[in-house]
């Protein structure tokens, strides 16, 4: 289906990984005042970076399908005391090959918080160091909380797994009549629901309910229960059931029932929590409204600044970007130290400090297999993965490997357990990706390594090595697609030819292309929405630079015009943002 | 109302009582007989037709048509049967009553006659699920693939659009248009409004084949033809060569009516491919206007009869593409029974269908209430003198010597005698229409931007590009020109006309031109191209 070739890319956003920019990273995270500037951008000019939807798709695919050495099972140690000895020094050892500005990790081991500190800057130019108290947002891995706050209900007696959605929420539509009344909440928050993954809400800006119920007009990526669809739309829906169940906003419903009794006195549910709304991009691929903000927009909080790069290649800070159109798909804010007692609750199935704040049963329910899928961890069998409720399961080295990826623009976030070791790693970046979570993976499987005792691995070679050869991937599909560039073309038409209102396929959004002084630029409305320049391209057809996100992780896409037999523009298609027709 | 002479009846035999000043009840049944007898074989006009012929001649060079018979049946007989004009501009030959015309859509009561035979036989019932006799059968909603009746297979009650070009530009054979039904998207609800669709009437023919082992042709040939005695009426364009006599399609180019080929719609058989004589559709005519029996047998129950009579689907009345009739003609209902239309003329129920493919029109009506019925066949497209005959034939028999001679619409000061003239009104409402697109086509020349040049050259436009629906559009390069291919069954040249925009004539003068949009990629491939109407097919 259209929409499902269309959005899948969407599934990339937040569900694994993402590519590759450059090849030799240099960011050196032990001397912040080095700013990106040239190192950056010469390596930039190397190497390039990876610039369409389709690629990202790739990298998808390729992020899961490898693991390296044989896998032997190997017993639980008792804790050895030292075994983490020398975390911080290969942390920051191996940044600079990273590339990441600033990042922040805690590793809790046999319930308690054994290591919490963080690395590098919070904003490139800037000393301010990350501390394990600054502030991430922590994106997908907020899908665990959705889980939790619906388990949350099912101990209170308030809803069920299997409940259907239209039981909580009466006008909840999709398109195919019978699937609307045949989705259940397992179903929302184990992928299964086959809606769309992310379409008009990451662009325009639009709120929670109008969002959720867009849903009926837009075509699903999939048939019900036909497998693993990673999808945000179905845990905002998620969300809409915890506050019609629960009597409350999402916020309060997880502040009450999760937050409060973890002690994460930081931790927010939006990132309107921490910022001035002038300052914060109000839709996903928006940019916020006052302009690009720093650390010191945000006086009195200790925050990490997410970073991506322009199109130049050149570092750049992004503004921290609202999803709370789809809350519980990714809104969490939280920092290493509050994020510690939330791996601490799941590893003690769902007792904290003697308390217990779900149900053992709630718990195992949402680390159970649900659907089978690719495995996105790098170290894991990729044929051994699935996923659970809010979190994906993989295998490593014969443990049960739980784990939950975010991907805001800028902020790559990852929480793993490994309950045979009892321990967890929780690591919040502020770098823009450029390997699918490989830092994160490679912390965690350093830390649960060593406390396994396998010998012999070099995390580290086997993550740069297959960078490598992802990086490679990259240079040939954009070798291939600088190749299909035709030299010197015209656009058909004067520019101003391009210039109207697009309406997309379902009559919801519109898409304003302008003709100005720069160019042509095409927004999605509202302040704020997404937002980008043209640049032409070849013929018709021009490269999109998005204002706001990480032109590094998305890069540009193309827009292709059509003209029709009217002489006019007929369609603009925008590859992964959607298709338009010129209205009329 | 009285079955016996019906009001047609009753007026002739009015005119002829007042011709022989004996107005008695044996005058009027010697009178209908007499009737009967002059006017088979086509002889001079009885009184009640009086005029006619010279009113067709005229009419036909009007409309610019080379040939046309027409039947008329009155009280279980035939009352008028003959031929004029030419079969073919080429050779002059001339059409009379046995001239084999295409009957086009008028072959969609053939087929709703097939299953009311097997209805009357209990091997199917009108509301079977299609499913229950094709597994297989799907449509693109699940709930209208589960629901559709056979019923609505014969009553435009689908949602679907036509999607006409998958059978008229593509050479799917039957099975594999069935199969496609699946991706067409419906643009109505499903029983939500009446829109002529084809392709149902394609499944109706499958479920003849599947529930009575006979194809649809050998099914209506056996049982139909045969014993209508329609031993000159086939159900293929291929079976023509048996016969002498066939009328040649034509259709206009620069004004004038140019002989085509023959179209093969075999693939489409029910929903339209029975070539017939209007001597012979005058015995399927008599069947209905008798109720199912013929030469004193009955063929069909009165109940499927009237179940194929009566108002199935009402047809919206503001949709005047659903109606063939003039505007100011009075009408107080327009629905569609199993196959035909339903409507009222002066107070009467009217049943009637037309029928077209290229080069041909045809229209077949009666009156049930006045036994009244009538059948025109003609050799050129576009042209709606057919159904204007109706309406002439119609007013012949009910203006007789009765104070509803109306003069309907106005149409009488045009015709500048006592009768309405339906065609020049029908016409005045083609030429209108006709203008309308015309215009169009000056808007679209205006449109034209000069001075531009294809993207690409002209062989990175070649290749093969697909829809599920439809199916492959290849594009050749060959000697500097660009040619397209329908999967073979339509083709033409490419003419480019702005930008990336290109006219697509078909080789074949009978089928329209259209415009072909390409996009050209980011990867400077071309890698999508739009038929204008069509949709997108993107390179395979």
């Amino acid at each position: 289906m259209w929409a499902y070739s269309k959005w899948k890319g969407w599934a990339v956003l937040d569900g694994s990984s993402w590519g590759a920019d450059c090849r030799r990273p240099a960011w050196p995270a032990n001397n912040p005042n080095v700013t990106s500037g040239l190192a950056v951008k010469n390596l930039r000019s190397e190497c390039r970076w990876l610039a369409a939807i389709g690629m990202l798709t790739l990298f998808c695919l390729t992020a899961g399908s490898a693991t390296a050495q044989e896998s032997v099972p190997a017993p639980v140690p008792s804790r050895i005391p030292d075994a983490l000895d020398g975390l911080d020094a290969y942390i920051a050892e191996s940044m600079p090959d990273w590339d990441i500005p600033g990042l922040a990790v805690a590793v809790v081991h046999e319930g308690e918080v054994v290591f919490a500190r963080g690395f590098g800057v919070k904003e490139v130019g800037r000393d301010d160091p990350v501390e394990a108290g600054t502030m991430f947002q922590i994106g997908s891995v907020s899908k665990s909380f959705a889980a939790a706050a619906i388990g949350a209900l099912v101990d209170e007696g308030l809803a069920t797994w299997d409940d259907p959605v239209i039981q909580h929420l009466p006008w909840f539509r999709v398109k195919d009549p019978w699937i609307t009344g045949q989705i259940t909440l397992r179903d929302l928050l184990s992928h299964q629901s086959g809606m769309p993954g992310a379409a008009y809400p990451v662009l325009a800006v639009v709120g929670a309910r109008e969002t959720a119920e867009g849903l009926r007009l837009l075509d699903n990526q999939a048939p019900l229960r036909a497998g693993y669809r990673y999808s945000n739309q179905a845990y905002g829906v998620a969300g809409l059931v915890v506050e019609a169940a629960a009597g409350m906003s999402w916020g309060a419903w997880v502040r009450e029932r999760l937050l409060e009794p973890l002690e994460m006195q930081d931790t927010g549910t939006s990132p309107y929590d921490v910022w001035d709304s002038v300052h914060v991009a109000p839709t996903f691929l928006g940019s916020a409204p006052a302009g690009v903000p720093g650390i010191d927009d945000a006086p009195g909080r200790n925050v990490a600044m997410p970073h991506g790069v322009d199109r130049s290649g050149n570092r750049r800070v992004l503004s921290w970007q609202s999803y709370d159109n789809m809350q519980a798909a990714g809104s969490v804010v939280s920092n290493v130290v509050d994020m510690a007692n939330w791996v601490r609750m799941h590893l003690d199935q769902g007792r904290f400090n003697g308390v217990a704040v779900l149900d053992s049963t709630t718990v195992s329910e949402m680390h159970a297999s649900q659907v089978r899928t690719a495995s996105t961890f790098v170290f894991a069998d990729p044929g051994a993965g699935s996923y659970g409720l809010g979190w994906a399961r993989a295998d490593f080295l014969g443990h049960t490997y739980i784990s939950h990826g975010g991907g805001i623009f800028g902020f790559p976030a990852y929480a793993a357990m490994l309950p045979d070791a009892n321990a967890g790693v929780v690591v919040l970046a502020n770098g823009s990706m450029w390997t699918p979570y490989y830092p994160h993976h490679e912390i965690a499987a350093w830390v649960f390594g060593r406390l396994l005792g396998v010998e012999g691995r070099d995390w580290h070679g086997e993550v740069m090595a297959r960078t490598e050869a992802i990086l490679a991937q990259v240079e040939a599909a954009l070798t291939a697609r600088a190749a299909g560039r035709i030299d010197g073309t015209r656009p058909s038409l004067p520019l101003a030819g391009y210039a109207g209102r697009y309406e997309d396929e379902y009559g919801a959004v519109s898409a304003h292309v302008v003709h100005g002084d720069t160019g042509l630029r095409v927004h999605f409305g509202a302040p704020g929405s997404f937002s980008g320049d043209m640049e032409h391209w070849h013929h018709d057809v021009f490269q999109l630079h998005y204002d706001g996100g990480d032109g590094q992780a998305y890069g540009s896409s193309i827009v292709t015009f059509t003209i029709g037999p009217d002489g006019g523009v007929a369609q603009m298609d925008m590859g992964f943002v959607g298709r338009y027709r010129r209205a009329r | 109302m009285g079955r016996i002479g019906g009001r047609a009846g009753e007026a002739i035999a009015r005119r002829v009582a007042r011709a022989t000043s004996a107005a008695s009840a044996v005058a009027v049944g010697i009178a209908v007989g007499l009737i009967a007898l002059v006017a088979h074989p086509a002889a001079a006009q009885s009184a009640p037709l009086e005029g006619l012929d010279d009113y067709i001649t005229a009419a036909m060079e009007a409309w610019n048509v080379p040939g046309l018979a027409l039947a008329v049946v009155a009280d279980g007989q035939v009352v008028h049967a003959r031929g004029y004009g030419v079969r073919d501009v080429a050779t002059g030959a001339p059409v009379d009553e046995h001239t084999l015309f295409a009957v086009g859509s008028t072959s969609k009561a053939f087929t709703s006659a097939a299953l009311g035979l097997l209805v009357d036989e209990g091997r199917v019932s009108w509301d079977d699920r299609v499913i229950d006799h094709i597994p297989w059968f799907a449509m693109y909603d699940p709930y209208a693939t589960r629901e559709l009746t056979l019923r609505d297979l014969l009553t435009h009650s689908s949602g679907l659009a036509r999607g006409d070009a998958v059978w008229s530009r593509w050479p799917h054979d039957r099975q594999e248009i069935i199969r496609r039904i699946r991706f067409l998207e419906p643009t109505r609800s499903f029983r939500g409004a009446w829109q002529y669709q084809n392709l149902m009437f394609l499944t109706a023919g499958e479920v003849v084949r599947v529930a009575s082992g006979q194809t649809w042709d050998d099914f209506v040939d056996e049982r139909i033809f045969t014993p209508l005695d329609m031993d000159r009426s086939v159900t293929s364009v291929t079976e023509l060569d048996r016969f002498e006599n066939v009328a040649t399609p034509h259709v206009p180019i620069d004004g004038a009516a140019t002989p085509v080929v023959h179209k093969n719609i075999d693939n489409v058989g029910p929903a339209g491919s029975i070539y017939s004589s209007v001597s012979q559709m005058a015995r399927w005519v008599a069947l209905h206007l008798a109720d199912g029996v013929h030469a004193g047998q009955r063929l069909f129950s009165d109940s499927v009869m009237a179940e194929m009579h009566r108002p199935q689907m009402l047809i919206q009345a503001d949709a005047p593409e659903n109606s063939l009739h003039p505007r100011d003609a009075p009408m107080n209902f327009n629905a569609y029974g199993l196959a035909w239309w339903i409507l009222d003329y002066r107070g009467r129920k009217v049943v009637d269908h037309g029928g077209g493919i290229d080069g041909m029109r045809a229209h077949v009506a009666f009156m049930p209430e006045e036994g009244l019925g009538m059948v025109a066949l003609s050799n050129a497209r576009p042209n709606n003198l057919i159904v204007a005959l109706m309406y002439r034939v119609f007013d012949h028999f009910l203006a007789v010597g009765g104070g509803d001679k109306a003069d309907v619409g106005g149409a009488a000061d045009a015709a500048g005698d006592a009768m309405a003239d339906w065609s020049a009104l029908m016409l005045a409402e083609y030429r209108e229409s006709a203008k309308a697109q015309a215009d169009a086509r000056s808007r679209r020349e205006a449109d034209r931007a000069g001075g531009t040049a294809p993207s690409r050259p002209l062989a990175e436009y070649a290749g093969s590009y697909g829809q599920e629906y439809f199916g492959a559009v290849d594009i050749t390069h060959d000697d500097g020109a660009l040619r397209f291919s329908f999967g073979g069954k339509t083709t033409g040249r490419l003419e480019h006309w702005h930008y990336d925009v290109f006219r697509a004539v078909p080789d074949n003068p009978a089928n329209a031109e259209m415009f072909i949009t390409f996009t050209v990629g980011p990867d400077g491939v071309v890698g999508v191209l739009e038929v204008e109407g069509l949709g997108s097919f993107g390179r395979l």
